[in-house]
């Protein structure tokens, strides 16, 4: 039986994450050797985060959906991730350090998460900002990690830059965007897509980061966008464009959004509203105020409870978010042009919000 | 009237979150995967007691903020601080001063001199709502899943 233990905190002798850190470092300059380096450089929130890839296969994992916030930078990178996989480079998953009496409570500048499914080990230095991440097999990866990848990773590294990662959607026009909000099955990629398809711009539909600050803002993290097999028949002009037709209708149908709408896609963007979309079978869509406790309820949760090291101080982020940045809900109807229309129209006359 | 200064909780940290907004309180259970919601009154309460102050205070305060009934008052509280408590959202501390609280700061418009509610206003019982719709979710990404010593177990040496 698997014990469900936080990995960044313990108790008594564990393991030494920097120690780790380095044995999944050394692993990765063996796999290098192997199978060659590739960079890429991306724009996140305006910071720079830089990808060694241990092969072009492993580069594949990331560049998709991380590929419209792509920057020729050779600027020394506010983040690195070196990333590899044993199937590639022929080298193994590390042994384990030895346990060490004196990690006690955990180094709490190394930051380490092990997902079991899929396969995942995320280490990341947050004094150097460094991070290592193994797959077992890039081949392998499931288009669910594909759609969003280096969550972990990703999230660590914003938290240090005062961002909170959420489980949320958003779209925008001209600098200013609202974050779509709620948990799986609300309507987030349905709204996302159609306002896509009606003209607005696209940050994300699953995963943003938002920031507090003078003025609240969005930022992309990936383009892609995923729909459950049975609503794409609502969007006929996206269906030839499907990425993963052959895991359909086992998986999600997914989309990286910069592929077939490169200029539509939105890197950062002044938050203006938070809706939170709710399925109404009727046809024409409305948007109404709610309290913000109800976008909390809608958000946080969902946010929390899927990203390591989540805590108090992550639901504090999101609440000082929505105490900045005012909420509705986003009564969706059927007819999607109708959709875009009201969402378009309240993203251009919302007010902005000030300090 | 008899103050049991026993009676003091303390928030279920760090397993349990929480975040007030507006006067509304949304409460996260890390481990079991549910969260809560917590209307206004119930929000007033939720935050006296995790500030250190007892149940008993807390129903006098609402008693005299709604010029209602101190029975009815502190048997609503006592209904809430029971299923809280079942729910494992707070844990009862000991000590005389009860100073184990959460140490957030509450500014005295909430639960310092009892401002009188507004006119008309009647107290209502405080109402916990709950939601499991996030438990397959927790099930099924097992994020911290690992053995004892917190490395993965290496099953292929692939």
């Amino acid at each position: 039986m698997i014990a469900r233990v936080p990995v960044d905190t313990a108790t008594g002798p564990t393991w030494s994450r920097r120690e780790g850190l380095a044995r999944l470092t050394d692993a990765f300059a063996q796999a290098v050797v192997h199978t060659g380096q590739v960079e890429r450089t991306y724009s996140i929130a305006g910071h720079s985060v830089r990808i060694q890839a241990a092969g072009e296969a492993v580069l594949g994992i990331v560049d998709p959906a991380l590929a419209h916030l792509a920057m020729d930078d050779q600027r020394s990178p506010d983040l690195v991730v070196r990333l590899w996989d044993s199937a590639s480079s022929g080298v193994p998953l590390p042994g384990l350090p030895p346990p060490d009496a004196t990690a006690g409570d955990g180094d709490r500048t190394v930051r380490s998460a092990y997902h079991a499914v899929p396969r995942i080990m995320s280490i990341y230095d947050r004094i150097r900002r460094r991070a290592t991440v193994w797959v077992p097999d890039a081949a392998q990866v499931p288009s669910n990690e594909l759609a969003s990848p280096l969550r972990t990773v990703l999230h660590w590294w914003s938290r240090d830059h005062g961002l909170q990662f959420v489980h949320g959607g958003a779209v925008g026009l001209d600098g200013r965007a609202v974050l779509l909000a709620g948990p799986s099955g609300a309507g987030k990629s349905t709204a996302a897509l159609a306002c896509l398809l009606g003209g607005l711009d696209y940050l994300g539909d699953d995963y943003v980061l938002v920031g507090d600050g003078p003025r609240p803002a969005v930022h992309s993290l990936y383009s892609a966008a995923k729909l459950q097999p049975g609503h794409v028949e609502a969007f006929p002009q996206l269906g030839p464009l499907v990425e993963n037709a052959h895991e359909l209708p086992a998986e999600k149908a997914m989309w990286f959004v910069h592929r077939h709408f490169s200029e539509r896609t939105m890197a950062s963007a002044r938050a203006v509203g938070v809706l939170v979309p709710e399925v109404t079978g009727e046809r024409g869509t409305t948007i109404v105020p709610i309290r913000p406790a109800a976008a909390l309820a809608a958000l946080a949760p969902s946010t929390i409870v899927q990203l390591s090291g989540a805590d108090q101080g992550s639901l504090s982020a999101i609440g000082a978010f929505l105490g900045r940045v005012p909420s509705y809900r986003l009564r969706s109807g059927t007819d999607l042009p109708g959709l875009a229309q009201a969402v378009r129209r309240f993203v251009q006359e919302a007010p902005e919000v000030s300090g | 009237m008899r103050r049991d200064v026993a009676d003091r909780y303390r928030v279920n940290q760090p397993t349990v979150l929480h975040q007030t907004i507006e006067g509304e309180t949304v409460i996260i259970h890390l481990e079991r995967g549910l969260y809560y919601s917590l209307d206004e009154t119930g929000a007033e309460v939720w935050e006296g007691l995790a500030a250190g102050r007892s149940s008993s205070d807390v129903a006098d305060h609402l008693a005299a903020r709604f010029g209602s009934d101190r029975a009815e008052v502190g048997s609503a509280v006592d209904s809430l601080v029971d299923r809280l408590r079942s729910e494992e959202l707070i844990v009862p501390v000991d000590g005389a001063d009860g100073a184990d609280g959460d140490g957030v700061a509450i500014p005295s418009a909430v639960l310092g001199d009892a401002v009188p509610a507004p006119a008309g206003a009647r107290f209502q019982p405080p109402r916990l709502e709950r939601f499991g719709d996030l438990q397959d979710l927790l099930l099924l990404d097992p994020i911290h899943a690992v053995d004892e010593s917190g490395w993965p177990e290496r099953r292929e040496n692939s």
